[in-house]
């Protein structure tokens, strides 16, 4: 018997297989970018201007550029200077470096809101530059941009699908090749949906919970920012 | 800190490191990051295979990538913003009837990738008998998850202007639509040019993911160049900065809106 939907059902299992690849592949990615946004917003911050151009030339070239320009010369371009890379590892250095270059603007401007007492009392109890930024301002600037961040990685579980088109097997790329073995668009199509759907939604109810949580008196204000990813 | 605090912190070299004063460890993190940069772009200019980039014909082809990209995002963006209006006026509508689709199609199309949008578009339409042009489609798959941010921004800025306005203009005796057409959309237009502007880049950058429905837009063009010469890394670095080009100069205007928007 044939009824709408059994094309998915018949392949659940490798629908499946793709839905946990985009897990795999966001948290891996999430906690990348999170080591690459804290150093680079460290760097732009640092009284060496050196650092500050290194940091800047990062987060202008990569928020400026297209991911799937990125992936490309990631996936296809690395191999020419002999570093060949599967396109799990490929996708996830391009995804980890687009979206660091935008977390390290959100931690910046986290630490840019600190007010500089907290420093000058650090620094007049002793601390170095390194411990103060550890111990007293990034715990501080961290938690205040958690809602962004968590913004952020809604975008870049979304951004993940991006990656099917070098190769790597995961919810989007098992849509397509579901499609074009079944021919059943509108069936794999929503399977995709459904799943996109079931990470993006909750993560966003979690940042508006958050974001309530975080600043009790702007809850239910729509933001003005947008999801500028 | 305060401007009198200004002085006393200056003076102070436990507090705050002084900014603008050469210092050595200053001077050599210059003179090493420098280098590194160097290091980094030397070689690569001098063992790229740069040919194809001092040809006419390899511009002219970028070029005529560059003006369907362009088109693409001047189209989606336009459309964009009159849906976007729409939706946000339906979202805060009384009637249910209205309010409801307009909700869900937002809370939605925002929730899925642009990607699948675009993909969904070219596949699903030439089935249901849209037999488009790869642009139309591009244009179409974009306005539809465009349409559903420009919305909420739309919204914000509506929501933003004071109740006070409201109130002056309808007992000055003016109807509900002047209102809104007149007193409230350019004030909540004001508010919202930034993120118009950056949603605009974020919009642009989208347009590479027409590639992928073969649409010979900039990052298709440069596919194909790069397929031809045997140079992936070069011919991407050359279409990464014309897209640079436009974005950082967007983001400039938009940080400039920003600034004048707060004085």
């Amino acid at each position: 018997m044939d009824y709408f939907g059994k094309s998915v059902i018949d392949n659940l299992g490798i629908l499946i297989e793709g839905f946990k690849t985009t897990i795999a592949l966001s948290i891996i990615a999430a906690f990348l970018s999170l080591a690459i946004g804290v150093v680079v917003a460290v760097m732009r911050i640092a009284p060496t201007g050196g650092l500050r151009l290194i940091g800047a030339v990062y987060v202008e070239f990569f928020r400026n550029t297209p991911l799937l320009v990125q992936a490309y010369a990631v996936y296809f371009g690395l191999p020419k200077l002999g570093v060949r890379l599967d396109p799990f590892i490929a996708g996830t250095i391009a995804l980890s470096l687009y979206t660091g270059a935008y977390v390290a603007e959100t931690v910046r401007s986290g630490i840019l809101s600190i007010p500089t007492g907290q420093t000058e009392a650090a620094r007049s109890l002793g601390l170095g530059y390194i411990q103060t930024l550890r111990l007293v301002i990034l715990p501080q600037a961290l938690r205040i941009v958690l809602p962004p961040l968590g913004n952020l990685l809604i975008a870049m579980v979304k951004n993940s699908a991006i990656m099917s088109s070098i190769g790597l097997a995961e919810l989007m790329f098992q849509g397509e090749k579901l499609n074009s073995d079944t021919f059943r668009t509108f069936e794999a199509f929503t399977a995709v949906i459904i799943g996109y759907l079931i990470l993006t939604l909750p993560l966003a109810w979690g940042v508006s919970w958050l974001e309530g949580k975080l600043n009790p008196t702007r809850q239910a204000k729509p933001s003005l920012k947008g999801a500028s990813v | 800190m305060t401007v009198g605090n200004e002085e006393l912190v200056k003076s102070d070299p436990l507090v705050v490191p002084p900014r603008f004063q050469i210092s050595w460890p200053s001077l050599t993190g210059w003179i090493v990051s420098v280098a590194v940069l160097l290091a980094l772009v030397i070689p690569a200019a001098l063992n790229g295979k740069w040919e194809p980039f001092t040809l006419g014909t390899t511009w002219t082809f970028l070029w005529q990538g560059l003006w369907v990209t362009l088109q693409v995002a001047f189209y989606s963006i336009i459309a964009s913003m009159i849906f976007g209006i729409i939706l946000a006026l339906g979202r805060v509508s009384p009637l249910k009837i209205i309010s409801i689709p307009s909700v869900t199609y937002i809370e939605l199309l925002r929730a899925l990738p642009s990607y699948l949008i675009i993909l969904y578009c070219f596949l699903a339409l030439p089935k249901i008998g849209l037999s488009l042009d790869a642009l139309w489609l591009a244009v179409i798959g974009l306005t539809l998850y465009t349409s559903a941010i420009m919305a909420e921004v739309i919204r914000a800025g509506i929501l933003s202007v004071e109740k006070g306005q409201l109130e002056a203009a309808y007992s000055l005796g003016l109807s509900p639509l002047t209102t809104l057409a007149q007193i409230v959309l350019p004030q909540a237009f004001r508010r919202m040019m930034p993120s118009i502007v950056s949603q605009l880049i974020t919009l642009l950058k989208d347009t590479s993911l027409a590639a992928i429905i073969a649409l010979p837009e900039l990052t298709r063009q440069g596919r194909i160049i790069y397929n031809q010469n045997n140079n992936v890394l070069e011919t991407m670095f050359v279409v990464a900065m014309i897209y640079f080009v436009f974005c950082y100069a967007l983001s400039l205007v938009s940080r400039k809106l920003e600034v004048r928007k707060h004085r």
